[in-house]
């Protein structure tokens, strides 16, 4: 019996394509070891391969054995998941490239605001809401454009908020809404309105677990400045304060 | 051998999965269920969850999905298309809500309708059944109907269906009417804009409840 044709019997039952090259591989490399060992003892090239492939057993019943411990199912179920893999990662690369440089235009166009930074807030801490953390990276006194209004040397107020939540999915960007906000001056800032006595909110951004937004009020002069503010969230009364002389929000 | 394919496949998985999560951001984070993408909506905007007393889904028939929830002071009507209206809720007494989609309805072989429905929730107790007239009208040419409707109850609501009279004429005064009052119906405000009676009965025929909308005739006006 010649050595191939032992391989190939031996692996026979081996239904899935990869494993069955791999194993007869294996067996081959066993194969050609056992035949140099019987060549080095004075056996013909031939001699020593028939011997060899006898010394291995009987193809059928490894053949059997091997059908046992090789089931396919592993081997069909590892292509199932790289096809779809494949599949997934197409549909993403076709889908998301174009979109996302869409959204890079998109926000690029809309924050292209020139802009004086006038003064800073630093401001810490945060509150739950329902089920976001609400942070502030900062408050920031800016002098400029503001967008729709033709207005280029406008005094605003900007008030970073941070929405976060684990639940990526629930992100929300319509979370501070056309309410009206409060300050410590007893002043009213009606919501989605961009002049002095409103306030507007601009959506920012957002990473994997949290979203940005900037809300801008508008103001007549720096003497203005309110000790804090209050700002709607939602649609009921729920809100949050952002204190600048303590720089905190609660 | 076992071992290296179920780590193969594990990693595969892992990483279809995180590719998967930037597909599903991109279409909007869609939810198996209507009644998810409501509670969902509810948490985002920071209301009190509610509770779904009614619900349709004709999609099969080319007809709405609907879900009508209701927590302490709002009822809350959300469709298919994440079309959300709010509706203050009474308590005190029924609420009378107008449904943002037409319902499919069949009034004989081959006729299929899309009519306006309403929702009387929070019924009073120990009503059996309900009766609701409602008057649509246009101002120019000035045309108007009254439709009286039987409430079905369905759970704890009672549901009416205005029934279209004129359905066998195309493009009638009444077809214009009903888009009218459709596209019109954005909350408890619109919905008093049009004349609207109704009524509450126990088993025996004795009147519970009535209420009549703001622009109700009153002494025969």
């Amino acid at each position: 019996m010649s050595g191939s044709y032992w391989g190939s019997r031996a692996v026979e039952g081996i239904l899935f394509a990869p494993d069955r090259e791999a194993v007869r591989k294996e067996l081959w490399a066993h194969l050609e070891d056992r035949r140099a060992a019987l060549e080095a003892q004075g056996l013909t090239a031939e001699e020593a391969e028939s011997a060899a492939a006898e010394a291995m057993g009987d193809p059928a019943e490894v053949a059997e054995a091997l059908a046992k411990i090789h089931a396919p199912w592993w081997g069909w179920l590892w292509r199932l998941s790289q096809w779809t893999l494949a599949l997934v990662f197409f549909i993403a690369v076709v889908s998301l490239v174009p979109a996302t440089l869409n959204n890079i235009r998109f926000h690029r166009n809309m924050n292209d605001f020139e802009r004086e930074v006038l003064e800073e807030w630093r401001i810490e801490g945060g509150r739950r809401v329902g089920a976001y953390w609400f942070s502030s990276p900062g408050v920031r006194l800016e002098r400029g454009t503001v967008p729709g209004t033709g207005d280029r040397d406008q005094l605003l107020l900007v008030v970073a908020l941070r929405e976060s939540t684990w639940r990526f999915w629930e992100l929300s960007d319509t979370l501070v809404l056309d309410r009206t906000a409060a300050d410590n001056r007893g002043r009213q800032y009606q919501g989605c309105y961009y002049r002095e006595g409103g306030f507007y909110c601009l959506y920012k951004g957002e990473g994997l677990f949290s979203v940005l937004y900037e809300i801008e009020f508008p103001l007549a002069e720096r003497e203005d400045v309110p000790d804090w503010l209050d700002i709607p969230l939602g649609e009921g009364s729920a809100g949050i304060r952002v204190d600048l002389e303590r720089g905190r929000v609660s | 051998m076992t071992k290296k394919y179920r780590l193969r496949i594990l990693r595969n998985l892992l990483l279809t999965a995180i590719l998967l999560i930037p597909l599903w951001r991109q279409n909007g984070y869609p939810l198996p269920t209507l009644e998810m993408e409501l509670h969902r909506w509810e948490r985002q905007t920071l209301r009190e969850e509610s509770e779904i007393v009614w619900s349709i889904d004709q999609t099969g028939s080319h007809g709405p999905k609907m879900l009508v929830g209701v927590n302490r002071d709002s009822i809350i009507v959300r469709n298919r298309n994440n079309v959300y209206q709010c509706w203050p809720r009474h308590g005190d007494r029924a609420t009378l809500v107008a449904l943002i989609d037409r319902i499919r309805y069949w009034p004989e072989d081959g006729v299929n309708l899309g009519s306006p429905a309403l929702l009387a929730i929070d019924p009073p107790r120990g009503a059996e059944w309900a009766r609701l007239k409602l008057t649509l009208f246009l101002e120019d040419p000035a045309w108007q109907e009254t439709y009286e409707m039987e409430g079905e109850r369905q759970g704890e609501v009672f549901f009416f269906l205005l029934r279209q009279k004129y359905y066998s004429s195309s493009g009638t005064w009444e077809e214009e009417a009903v888009t009218g009052f459709t596209s019109a119906m954005t909350g408890e405000e619109a919905l008093n804009r049009w004349p609207w009676h109704l009524e509450f009965f126990d088993s025996e025929g004795n009147l519970l409840e009535e209420q009549f909308s703001e622009s109700f005739p009153v002494n025969g006006d």
